[in-house]
């Protein structure tokens, strides 16, 4: 809760600055320098979309509004901007949440549409999605749940479940091939539609330990892409360097996952976590593998200097490992680029089976908002990483990716955040918008 | 009356002798300073209301104006050299004559312990024992509040402490809102009262308007529904601070430029002493919300005529009160969005750190919140966002402010505080114990940045005139009496005389002390011979610089303009600092 009308002003300017729009909850996206990134990840493959409230929007355009008319009468004839913010007001009213969104990496931002069921208590939820990106990118979701849509420590229930229904449709999709010394020019694109069902059951078994267990069918088609800027990834690549390209595959995961997530509080928040994740994943396509994945990442956020400073860890680690024979599918590797990884590259730029990165990050506060809930933050960071098929013979300090650069970030305790970084590396210099969904 | 940088002219009521300047300061040199005057010009009808949006007022002061100077180099480099205009409006003695803005009280004429805490108060507080009628809202402003009648039919607004801070911003209103009326401001009444919830009453026009200008009505039961959820006293009463309604309200006033369809109005409200020396005021009191929405132009009719009164009005985020909450460390230190701190650190790397960032405190006592001595820097204090008036201060205004401050004894300081009802007699010792030693603080930051000579005069007689003053740091207790010395330039050119010499008079520990000042000449032909020559070229000039103890800051000089006379000497007639 903010202290004074101007504290709820700056917040504004901030969020206009460098938020925009922000994200209700989400993990990844759009074009290819905005990612949105969540602490939290759920281990089923649901809504993940950046998201962004309405009135979020047309609440600038209020102020805007009222600013004119302080100086112009023509500000009369905008004032019909209330009204849409009123309308949106109704619609929320009734369950109906218009939003900006974007719907994955690559997809652009366009409208979305949310129509949440009315709860029969505080527990229980279910609600509609669907949105389409000015790009063509389009998503339908239904989902219910028992507790919190996304369960973290030190929420007031420590148990929560849910059940998804998605299709998602995405036709721009990047691939620069397989491998760390894949080649940028050789950038391609792909269409992929995606079928998903599954459960997620959450467990908060202390106060700073969530428990995750997944159960998911999921089917996904690859195709030609249709970015005319583009070429597709078969007239780039052989079939052998794009596994599993232009087949229709079905998999059935089972997940489990811990997070130990620890904050403390104070100007610049201390954080500490530990993430395991391990899934099954089992195929009933021919040519397909069976494969484990598994993620281990630790980190820390160590403030210090009466907490106006703090150095950031992060050490992670993560596989995709095929049972037997067959293929793992291209789409389903894991990779870096972009934000939070290496930012210096395009996100989703290297893809292997293995991947390890470094993250050291100094930051130091520069605004902190009325009764400390927001904060304005700058920081300096060096990231390093690799992708390999087997990161254990191939390592080598001097083969690190590496990412130098500078941030300003917009944080908040309750709600979301905003990263403008400018990040330079072995293929330049690139400017990435980043959203934070909380911190 | 004219204004600009190139103006040095000011007008007071009395007659006025002599105007002369100089670079930076205005001078004044008045035969008879006068201490109170009615303004020139009076209005044939009231000035249109003005209603500026809050919006606004911050992103002008507190970001564009910052990034614009930054921009524009020759700003840029004024601010940063300091290099400011002086006020439009000082008398010869430096000081203000009593006006539409401010009334000498206490400075001028000790006020009793009791009428400091009766406040502008002229009639009887609110009548509580009977039906209280709530006849609008008050939708703006940090704090959100009623407008009520009361049972004799008296018009209030009344506001409400926040949520687990019993007492908080409703003494911090009672009591700054008494200090800053007998400081010299006009505010309205301010009583503590308590309210019987059920004796509420909705007006049969009471409604609410939503942003949309949709009018929805309110009932005697959405009224007890809201009241239902405020902090009750013991015997069931809600406690309220309740202001008494100002008749002849058309908004505020702006801290820069002026009224335009006020013709007495001439002076831009940022060069007027009286507004720039009230940061003082609000540095004491941590008036953090010092800003145009907390002030009230009214249209008063005296003899027939009209004229506006400068009001001041919402101390509720004062003391150690934020309106909705106590205050943070922070207040008071830095802006709430304060572009030069943020780069600072950003261009610093994190390096430069504040004062409230280095510093943990949690309040002692929920009912005063944070307000104390740590941190408070009397120079460097700061509102929530820019005020421009507080901006354009100088040394002098800000000694002219901290004379007010000064002007204020423990006993009156107790008087107010016991207006704030504090139910915890340690709070409100606290509380009393941190305004002295703000206080102190304030008095001694100000006056040891000018060398603080008052009530001059001249005694003896042409062949050894005296000057007799009282030095206020003295007085006050910021240096010892024993070992003040003072750097004295006498320039007479008229009679060819100039002085240079250290002087270490005899100073009571009052303050009082007197020094030697050059003869005037006694030749036969010295009179004639400077009654022929313009006024301002009979001036002698008698500047002196206090020599700061070790470690304290150089002072300004104060500089005396005298006028030959045959009685004793000389004949002060202007001053500066």
């Amino acid at each position: 809760m903010l202290r004074t009308p101007h504290a709820s002003i700056v917040s504004l300017i901030l969020t206009l600055i460098l938020v925009f729009p922000t994200p209700a909850y989400g993990q990844e996206t759009d074009a290819d320098s905005i990612v949105v990134i969540e602490r939290g990840t759920p281990s089923v493959d649901g809504w993940d979309v950046a998201e962004f409230p309405f009135k979020v929007i047309t609440a600038p355009l209020y102020v805007l509004v009222v600013g004119l008319e302080q100086v112009s009468q023509v500000a009369d004839e905008l004032r019909f901007l209330r009204w849409i913010g009123y309308v949106n007001q109704e619609l929320n009213r009734r369950s109906v949440y218009p939003t900006v969104a974007a719907l994955g990496t690559g997809s652009g931002t366009g409208a979305a549409l949310l129509i949440g069921l009315p709860s029969r208590d505080d527990a229980h939820w279910a609600h509609a999605r669907g949105g389409v990106t000015l790009k063509g990118y389009w998503r339908a979701l239904v989902r219910a749940g028992y507790g919190p849509e996304i369960l973290m420590p030190g929420q007031a229930q420590n148990f929560a479940a849910n059940a998804v229904g998605s299709m998602n449709h995405r036709h721009q999709d990047e691939f620069s091939g397989i491998g760390h010394d894949s080649r940028e020019e050789d950038r391609s694109d792909y269409e992929l539609d995606q079928l998903l069902v599954g459960a997620e059951l959450n467990l908060a078994a202390t106060r700073s330990t969530i428990l995750r267990l997944s159960f998911d069918w999921s089917e996904v088609e690859t195709g030609p892409g249709n970015n005319a800027r583009l070429p597709d990834v078969d007239s780039t690549f052989t079939p052998e360097e794009v596994p599993r390209f232009g087949t229709k595959d079905s998999y059935i995961s089972v997940g489990g996952a811990a997070e130990w997530f620890k904050r403390n509080p104070g100007l610049l928040p201390g954080r500490r976590w530990l993430h395991l994740r391990f899934r099954w994943n089992e195929s009933d396509s021919d040519g397909a593998a069976d494969f484990a994945e598994i993620e281990a990442r630790v980190g820390a956020v160590i403030p210090f200097h009466y907490d106006t400073r703090a150095m950031e860890l992060e050490i992670g680690y993560q596989t995709a490992r095929p049972s037997g024979g067959g293929e793992i599918p291209f789409y389903r590797l894991p990779t870096l680029g972009g934000t939070p990884s290496l930012p210096a590259y395009r996100t989703g730029r290297f893809r292997d089976r293995d991947l390890i990165l470094g993250r050291v990050e100094y930051w130091y506060r520069l605004w902190v908002g009325p009764r400390e809930t927001s904060l304005l933050a700058a920081s300096i960071f060096l990231h390093g990483g690799m992708v390999a098929h087997n990161v254990t013979d191939d390592f080598t300090f001097g083969r690190l990716r590496p990412s130098l650069g500078i941030a300003l970030s917009t944080l908040t305790l309750t709600g979301s955040g905003a990263r403008l970084e400018f990040a330079g590396g072995d293929e330049g210099l690139r400017v990435n918008f980043t959203f934070l969904a909380g911190y | 009356m004219r204004r600009g940088r190139s103006a040095p002219i000011i007008l007071s009521a009395a007659g006025m002798l002599v105007l002369a300047s100089c670079s930076k300061n205005r001078l004044v040199v008045d035969d008879a300073s006068p201490s109170s005057g009615p303004e020139p010009v009076m209005l044939t009808e009231p000035p249109e209301e003005r209603d500026p949006d809050v919006t606004v007022d911050f992103f002008e002061q507190a970001i564009r104006k910052p990034l614009t100077n930054v921009f524009i180099p020759p700003r840029a480099l004024r601010s940063w050299l300091g290099n400011k205009v002086e006020a439009y409006n000082p008398t010869a003695e430096d000081d203000v004559v009593s006006s539409s803005w401010f009334t000498h009280r206490n400075g001028d004429r000790r006020m009793t312990a009791a009428e400091v805490a009766r406040g502008p108060a002229q009639g009887f507080p609110p009548d509580t024992s009977g039906p209280w009628t709530v006849t609008g809202a008050k939708v703006r402003g940090i704090t959100p509040g009623y407008m009520i009648r009361d049972a004799a039919g008296g018009r209030y607004l009344i506001k409400f402490d926040p949520p687990g801070y019993d007492e908080l911003m409703t003494a911090a209103e009672a009591i700054s809102s008494r200090l800053f009326h007998a400081a010299g401001y006009d505010v309205p009444a301010v009583y503590i009262v308590e309210l019987d919830p059920a004796m509420a009453r909705a007006d049969d026009s009471l409604s609410f308007e939503d942003r949309l200008g949709r009018v929805h009505p309110i009932s005697d039961e959405d009224l007890h529904e809201m009241l239902e959820g405020l902090a009750k006293r013991p015997s069931g009463r809600i406690r309220a601070v309740a202001s008494q309604i100002m008749p002849g309200a058309i908004g505020p006033f702006s801290y820069e430029g002026t009224r335009k369809d006020d013709p007495a109005d001439t002076i831009p409200h940022e060069h007027l002493r009286e507004l720039r020396g009230m940061y003082v005021m609000s540095a004491w009191l941590n008036h953090l919300d010092a800003k145009q929405q907390n002030s009230l132009d009214i249209v008063v009719e005296e003899d027939g005529q009209l004229r506006v009164v400068h009001c001041l009005i919402d101390f509720g985020s004062s003391l150690g009160s934020a309106g909705i909450a106590p205050n943070a460390p922070r207040d008071g230190v830095e802006y709430d969005f304060d572009l030069g701190a943020i780069s600072a650190r950003l261009f610093s790397f994190g390096i430069y750190t504040s004062s409230w960032e280095r510093y943990s405190h949690e309040p002692e006592h929920p009912s005063i919140g944070f307000y104390s001595t740590d941190l408070f820097d009397p120079g460097s204090w700061r509102s929530n966002y820019p005020n421009p008036a507080f901006q354009h201060r100088t040394i002098r205004d800000g000694y002219w402010g901290a004379k007010l401050v000064a002007s204020f004894d423990e006993e009156q300081i107790r008087a107010a505080v016991s207006a704030g009802r504090l139910s915890d007699p340690d709070a409100e010792e606290t509380l009393v114990q941190a305004i002295i030693g703000r206080r102190d603080l304030t008095v001694e930051y100000w006056f040891s940045r000018v060398t603080p000579l008052e009530e001059p005069s001249v005694s003896g007689s042409p062949s050894a005139p005296f000057l007799s003053f009282r030095d206020l740091a003295v007085a006050e207790g910021v240096v010892p009496a024993s070992g003040r010395r003072y750097e004295m330039r006498f320039d007479f050119p008229a009679a060819g005389i100039e002085v240079e010499d250290v002087m270490a008079p005899q100073i009571s520990d009052a303050g009082a002390g007197e020094l030697q000042l050059p003869p005037v000449p006694t030749t036969p032909d010295f009179w004639p011979e400077l009654r022929g020559r313009p006024v301002e070229e009979r001036l002698a000039k008698l500047e002196l610089t206090a020599i700061p103890q070790t470690g304290s800051p150089s002072p300004r000089s104060v500089r005396f303009y005298l006028l030959p006379v045959q009685d004793n000497g000389y004949r002060i007639v202007g001053r500066a600092y």
